[in-house]
């Protein structure tokens, strides 16, 4: 568990963007794996089935907030890891520093652009550039066929691309 | 190739997943056209930018969080497709892939082209895994409506402390098990490389799915729950989702720990008199019922093995314990070992919770179990079971064969001034049916004698010392046979062989 706790966290916390509920449905995820844990098929990977069980809490938290759209505008603390804002302080000029916020600052923009997707496309978006799982793992996490999880990463990078488009990419 | 043709690859190409030839062909028209190479570039960057995303890791306290939310001596709702096999499988499983299954660190070394090629050479080895999960359904009710969600939560809350364990082809299930063992996890990791990174590799895994890009075939949204391993298929057709089998369970406001054929399950106490009141209420029970045996183990120290001269022998010295399999010397806290005549249903839940024990089959505790299994495999031919898991043909006499486990028959005829163990001791015995056995007089039975362990050398009269016992081969009858772990180690705890239950009692203290 202590491996996979920061991936699984990692990956809704990408998805959600909220540290509290990142840390409740993970939590989640891990008492569904252990309540469920005889239900997984031997023939699968463990790591696609702990994610699909990610997945769908994700889905389901993300339906429960659709109705009641109450979701909070990201800001650079939900970029997450570095809480402390480490290498933020204002005061530190240094070239490294300044380079360290921009790519913080691109970071945030990224992440926000993340957001704006489509959820379906968001969770491969998560999963594959987050997670650096397969297009096959992927499928089996969230339940759809290989071609859709390759059409729907590539809406998803065409439209950051799009939204990224003069402020961080060409 | 056109521009067109080649911006719909562009992410492919990225992804490691054209094969050579169309990947030669884009890059060569990148390599002449300076839109196409921009937007390459772009989507290059976009890859680095993602990996410049700081990780998000779980926050101190999370591991704590769940496990303080895990009710104590909660079992787990199973599917009838899987036994307590299953279980360990998967705790197996989760100990494996917790070590090997690991995505790829997002750094520039681990996404490196070398890993890359790496991973591309085993995608063929892969695709049959591939092949083999993809009947893999996520275990939930992924886009279920949401008060399905709220309902299947509030069920899994509702059972949070019913069990039901269901018939497990225990075999297939360690098959599986040690297929997905031996199957290298991080083989299972993306085989391509991610966007953005070196476009050189080899190899990429063929593209099963239409490349149609409006193509969103889904699958239908609500999977079903758990899939089970193809063998158990066939019976286990009752594709029930997981809410509809707990909320099955609620309905039936009971649990039940449902096992067909020898099944084995392991109960944990805390505390030893816990345990041994347990037992007593157990065998209470049983002695109501035809068929109940089981012998507690008279302390918690290691029984002393009689010697030659009927003294004591060191635990070092006794070789049974080392070869033979002495249960209770192999197995840390084991306090005794029950077998019921049937299926441990409601009326044993209720004794166990009573108790202040709980059944142990979660992943935290594979390593006991799988030493409880070895303890049936190990050696190969010494019991009842083929290698292969078919049970043998009974004997002319009815009787399985035994092994060189500690048949205390066979002991009795190669040991000589070695009697054949008395009723007390004999794992064969079927007498005494419900009552806690006591050693017979003149006979050590000590605890892990009978069939398997030390008791076949100190089943021997006192008064005819018997010299140390053989580690003879099993006979021939029984060569090339090993015993399921229920089997083996009710035998090696004194108990006979014939099916039911074996319920192994363990103490933990915390």
């Amino acid at each position: 568990m202590e491996r996979w706790q920061d991936r699984i966290h990692g990956a809704i916390f990408r998805m959600v963007r909220e540290q509290e509920l990142t840390r409740d449905l993970a939590q989640e995820t891990f008492l569904r794996a252990f309540e469920k844990l005889a239900s997984f098929n031997a023939q699968a990977a463990f790591g696609t089935w702990l994610y699909s069980i990610a997945v769908n809490q994700v889905r389901s938290e993300m339906r429960k907030r659709s109705a009641q759209k109450n979701r909070q505008p990201l800001s650079l603390d939900a970029l997450g890891g570095d809480e402390e804002g480490r290498g933020l302080d204002p005061a530190d000029d240094s070239p490294d520093a300044r380079e360290r916020l921009e790519t913080r600052e691109h970071c945030a923009l990224l992440l926000e652009a993340v957001d704006r997707l489509a959820p379906e496309n968001r969770e491969v978006i998560v999963l594959r550039e987050f997670q650096d799982l397969s297009y096959e793992d992927i499928a089996e996490a969230v339940g759809v066929p290989v071609g859709t999880v390759r059409s729907r990463l590539h809406r998803a990078r065409s439209e950051l691309r799009e939204a990224l488009k003069g402020q961080v990419l060409a | 190739m056109t521009c067109e043709r080649t911006l719909d690859r562009l992410q492919d190409l990225l992804d490691g997943r054209l094969p050579d030839d169309e990947a030669a062909q884009v890059r060569s028209h990148v390599g002449g056209c300076a839109d196409c190479a921009r937007e390459l570039a772009a989507y290059e960057r976009l890859g680095a930018l993602f990996r410049d995303v700081p990780a998000a890791p779980a926050p101190a306290g999370f591991r704590d969080g769940v496990m303080s939310r895990l009710p104590a001596g909660r079992v787990r709702a199973f599917p009838r497709s899987f036994g307590w096999i299953a279980a360990l499988a998967a705790g197996v499983l989760l100990a494996v892939a917790v070590s090997h299954f690991e995505p790829a660190a997002r750094t520039p070394e681990t996404a490196s082209a070398p890993e890359s090629k790496a991973r591309d050479g085993v995608a063929a080895e892969e695709s049959a895994g591939d092949a083999a999960a993809a009947n893999f359904a996520p275990t939930e009710t992924p886009a279920g409506p949401a008060s399905d969600q709220e309902s299947d939560e509030e069920d899994r809350r509702a059972v949070a402390d019913k069990v039901v364990v269901g018939r497990g082809d225990r075999k297939k299930a360690a098959e599986a098990a040690a297929e997905k063992t031996a199957e290298p996890p991080k083989a299972r990791k993306s085989a391509e490389p991610r966007i953005g990174q070196s476009e050189e590799r080899s190899e990429p895994a063929p593209e099963p799915e239409s490349l149609d890009r409006d193509a969103d075939r889904e699958t239908p949204a609500v999977a079903e729950a758990g899939a089970t391993p193809a063998e158990n298929l066939a019976e286990e057709k009752v594709q029930l989702d997981d809410a509809q089998e707990e909320a099955e369970l609620q309905e039936s406001a009971r649990t039940r720990l449902e096992v067909a054929g020898p099944a084995m399950i392991v109960v944990e106490f805390t505390d030893e008199a816990s345990a041994r009141a347990y037992a007593a209420t157990l065998r209470e029970r049983l002695g109501k019922q035809e068929g109940a045996k089981g012998r507690a183990r008279p302390s918690a120290d290691p029984p002393p093995a009689a010697g030659p001269s009927g003294q004591d022998v060191p635990p070092a010295e006794r070789p049974d314990d080392a070869r033979q399999g002495n249960a209770y010397a192999q197995v840390p806290g084991l306090l005794d070992v029950v077998r019921l005549p049937d299926a441990f249903g409601d009326e044993r839940i209720a004794d166990l919770n009573a108790s202040g024990g709980r059944i142990v089959q979660d992943g935290s505790y594979a390593e006991r179990l799988r030493l409880l299994d070895d303890i049936g495999g190990d050696d190969g031919p010494k019991d009842g079971w083929s290698a292969d898991g078919e049970r043998p043909e009974k004997s002319d006499t009815g009787e399985l064969p035994t092994g060189g486990g500690g048949a205390p028959e066979r002991r009795a005829k190669e040991t000589p001034g070695a009697e054949a163990p008395t009723a007390g001791a004999s794992a064969g015995d079927s007498g005494a049916a419900g009552k806690s056995r006591e050693p017979a007089p003149g006979a050590e039975v000590g605890v892990g004698g009978g069939a398997g362990g030390a008791g076949g050398a100190r089943s021997g009269s006192k008064d005819q010392p018997a010299p140390p016992a053989p580690t003879a081969p099993a006979p021939s009858g029984s060569r090339g046979q090993s015993l399921g772990p229920a089997d083996s180690l009710a035998r090696r705890a004194g108990i006979p062989s014939d099916g039911g239950t074996v319920i192994v009692i363990v103490v933990r203290p915390r």
